[in-house]
């Protein structure tokens, strides 16, 4: 008997063995357990398809190798797993540029250099780029057309108390400290949502930057939202319909509050602050002037197209990064920017202070050289 | 293919040992062999003409020269069989060497000759399997143990997967007669201590020697006229642990493949950094290349019984060997030579001296000198080898920081590198890897190894996985 348990053990925990590799081969086959799926942007693999050539040169081995390493059984929740225990026990995120600050606060890299001033692109550049925008802002007022930069907030600049030591530096000029001149000096139409936000940091009645998020608190997109409305109707001499709510939940960040931690793929979302979530509703646009607006934005503008401000407008595009044009899916490069522009009545260029080096991703300079070259 | 890739673990390996036990057992061989094919086109797709060549070739000449009785032309063949053997190891491995120090002693001496020459690429694993076809060869000769006679068997002892790329060096004689039969070692218990001897190599491979990479990686990329000592010794003793626990984890990993399709394999490692002298070191560290140099090298050039003078000379001679067998470049001559002048030394008078220190301090200055030898292992250029060596001396501080994962990791590594020093730790060893599994021990194990399969496939899986939060443009 002792011997038939004996023996027993081994071939009970050897056929566990073998059900775990064929649990492991349905699931790559047959993905029946659903996982959550990784989030963040990265380059997906594609299925190799085989021929000798490709397989002499080794090309086929590797493509094969790529698509199995992102396509095996389980991968999400492997990957997950081990961006956890990594965290947990050592604060150690593997999203591109990820920096993990003071009590966990976390940061893009590009935000603490923009905050110290370390990506300074030098005050030629900037004034370059400026008096350009200028004389686009001055030759399309002519014609009834506005142009207005908004200054977006930064992580660096809102929260530089918790930037990790080993970062910290005496600040040298900034990109922004150089445009804000600039767009003084110019008169160049302004909403600064960078010291705005600065400044209302210890006196919002809800937080106004997520501690796991890179881009501003929804909170503070529907401030802006609702500031960009008022600015709208005051250089255009109109009155709009306004967004507005009578609710706040307080509940866990979600979306673009967590996106930092959403894309560090852990298995549990780090607990923090709750986060303020208005019930945002739109005003009735009868009687009220729909003004057209073209929107070129990094990604601090998506929280405000997602949430619905387009029903505010007429004519209305957001060109994310001046490569693509939403809604439609279309490419900037397809588009005839002279024609775009005159279509539209409004023109926001909107930037956080981590993206100044490339503000208006050649925006301003194409729109210069359709309006002055030759 | 390597071993700590989600292909291997999750596709190739399970699909090897479920299609060798469900075959009838006349047809396990060609199920390896098979399987052993594809493992090595997979990675060198057109070398393995050059493999299948070679063992075509020296499988004819050793039975032609098992079946000759005239003395002078089995000696000929002998002869022939090593130098073909040999000669493709110094040409793909050494060609490219030799013709660069050519080409630098001709511009030395002012000629304008210069010899050109089409860098060649180097067949994975030749350094192995040509030093397994002498084993062959010579074992034959030597009449150890009769030739193969089936070709297909030689073949599969050639190009048997688990130890052809990095070894252990299974000498022909330790496998000749598991490739005729192995039934008895197809057994449950064997397939489950190989898999769990699988799953710890591939630990020691992922979750230690990757890590220590990392760190060894960082500083060893500085311009060394910059680190800080605490730095340089940091980066030396991650790397000093790495290229341990990454050979040893690959070891185990081929020891475990072969133990699961019934074939036992020599130990490659034995904890060689408890050493107590670099003597020691040697019979404990890389311990199959350490045999077949005995037996295939030192030995028939003399062994022990010669003059002290050629004792010493054959020390350092098969050192100098073992360091170019590493490399064709001379950072691994001088490591060989560095190891051969202290195994000189201890046998001319360190060995005494050590007697009169305790077996602590041993340890301690065998892996202070094991360590060092490594920065020559590390570096190519002698001249940033000694630059680096000047800086562990220098005692600077530099203002590189090596993060708290770091420490971890080298806690886990000097642990594990070092627990054999004392009694309990040599029972647990023996235990692992040694002893007979009881039930219990087999469900410990088995919970054991579970969790760090799961932890190293889960590191392998987001090895490169670095997502952007936002696509940028």
């Amino acid at each position: 008997m002792e011997e038939r348990k004996k023996n027993i053990t081994p071939r009970v925990l050897l056929i566990i063995v073998a059900a775990l590799f064929v649990l492991h081969f349905t699931q790559f086959f047959f993905e029946w357990i659903p996982l959550k799926p990784l989030s963040g942007y990265f380059e997906k693999a594609k299925k190799s398809t085989f021929s000798w050539k490709k397989w002499f040169d080794g090309t086929y081995q590797a493509e094969e190798e790529k698509y199995l390493n992102e396509n095996f059984g389980f991968r999400s929740f492997f990957v997950r797993f081990n961006h956890q225990w990594r965290f947990s026990l050592f604060n150690e995120v593997k999203t591109q540029s990820v920096i993990v600050g003071a009590e966990n606060y976390l940061y893009e890299f590009n935000y603490i250099k923009a905050w110290y001033g370390t990506d300074f692109i030098g005050y030629d550049t900037i004034a370059q780029r400026m008096y350009k925008l200028q004389r686009v802002q001055d030759t399309l007022q002519k014609l009834g057309k506005h142009v207005i930069v908004i200054l977006a907030p930064g992580k660096g600049s809102f929260y530089p108390e918790y930037i990790p030591e080993r970062y910290h530096q005496d600040r040298g000029v900034t990109n922004i400290d150089v445009y804000r001149h600039y767009i003084d000096s110019l008169n160049i139409n302004c909403i600064d949502f960078n010291q705005y936000f600065v400044d209302n940091k210890a006196i919002s009645p809800y937080p106004l930057y997520p501690q796991y998020g890179i881009h501003w608190s929804y909170y503070g997109v529907c401030l802006a939202a609702d500031s960009i409305v008022s600015y709208l109707e005051k250089i255009n001499d109109i009155t709009m319909a306004h967004l507005y709510w009578d609710k706040i939940d307080m509940r866990q960040p979600e979306k673009g509050d967590n996106d930092i931690s959403a894309a560090m793929n852990l298995l549990f979302a780090p607990r923090t602050f709750n986060m303020a979530y208005p019930e945002v509703k739109f005003e009735s646009r009868d009687g009220k002037t729909k003004p057209s607006l073209l929107v070129v934005s990094d990604s601090f503008y998506w929280s405000i197209f997602n949430m619905g401000f387009g029903r505010l407008l007429e004519n209305y595009h957001f060109w994310y990064y001046n490569k693509e044009i939403f809604p439609g899916n279309r490419l900037v490069s397809e588009a005839n920017l002279y024609n775009e522009i005159m279509e539209h009545d409004n023109i926001l260029i909107i930037s956080t202070d981590a993206n100044l080096p490339q503000f208006g991703w050649g925006f301003i300079e194409n729109a210069y050289d359709v309006f002055f070259s030759n | 293919m390597v071993f700590s890739s989600i292909l291997f673990i999750l596709f190739f390996l399970p699909a090897f040992v479920s299609t060798y036990y469900f075959a009838p057992k006349k047809l396990k061989n060609i199920v390896i062999l098979l399987f052993s094919i594809v493992f090595y086109s997979w990675g060198a797709p057109r070398f393995i003409f050059v493999i299948l060549g070679t063992t075509f070739l020296d499988f004819h000449l050793v039975r032609w020269m098992s079946q000759s009785k005239r003395e002078n032309q089995r000696r000929l063949l002998l002869a022939l069989s090593v130098s073909i053997n040999l000669g493709l190891l110094v040409y793909f491995k050494y060609s490219n060497f030799f013709v660069e120090n050519l080409n630098a002693v001709l511009s030395l001496l002012g000629s304008e000759t210069h010899i050109h020459w089409t860098k060649l690429v180097l067949p994975i694993g030749i350094s192995f399997y040509t030093f397994e076809s002498i084993t062959y060869v010579v074992d034959v000769y030597r009449r150890v143990h009769k030739p193969l006679s089936d070709f297909w068997n030689y073949q599969l002892y050639i190009i048997f997967f688990p130890k052809l790329i990095a070894g252990p060096i299974v000498r022909y004689h330790d496998l000749a007669d598991q490739i005729e039969d192995r039934s008895a070692n197809e057994t449950v218990d064997n397939i489950l201590t190989g898999f769990y001897r699988f799953a710890i190599g591939m630990a020691k491979k992922v979750l230690i020697a990757n890590q220590m990479g990392v760190y060894a990686d960082s500083v060893f990329a500085l311009n060394y006229a910059d680190v800080g000592t605490a730095t340089a010794w940091f980066g030396i003793l991650a790397y000093t642990f790495q290229i341990y626990f990454d050979f040893a984890g690959y070891s185990d990993m081929a020891i475990g493949i072969a133990r699961m399709v019934g074939f036992r394999f020599p130990e490659n490692f034995n904890n060689p950094y408890v050493s107590q002298s670099i003597t020691e070191f040697w019979r404990r560290w890389h311990m199959t290349l350490g045999a077949w140099m005995r037996d295939y090298l030192y030995i028939p050039l003399g062994g022990n019984r010669v003059s002290t003078p050629r004792l010493y000379f054959n020390l350092w001679f098969v050192f100098l060997a073992s360091g170019l067998w590493h490399g064709a470049s001379w950072n691994f001559i001088f490591w060989g030579a560095y190891h051969g002048l202290f195994l000189v030394l201890e046998r001319a008078f360190l060995l005494k001296v050590y007697k009169k220190i305790g077996a602590l301090p041993r340890v301690l200055i065998t892996f202070f000198l094991v360590a060092i030898g490594w920065v020559f292992f590390r570096i190519e250029h002698f001249g940033d080898a000694i630059a680096f060596v000047k800086r562990l001396f220098a005692f600077e501080k530099g203002d590189f920081a090596m993060n708290p994962e770091f420490f971890f990791y080298l806690f886990v590594a000097v642990i594990f590198s070092f627990i054999t020093f004392f009694t309990f730790g040599k029972r647990w060893n023996e235990s692992v890897f040694f002893a007979n599994y009881d039930n219990k021990k087999h469900i410990t194990m088995f919970v054991v190894v579970l969790i760090l399969l799961i932890f190293s496939i889960a590191s392998i899986s987001a090895f490169g996985f670095n997502p952007f939060i936002y696509f940028r443009f």
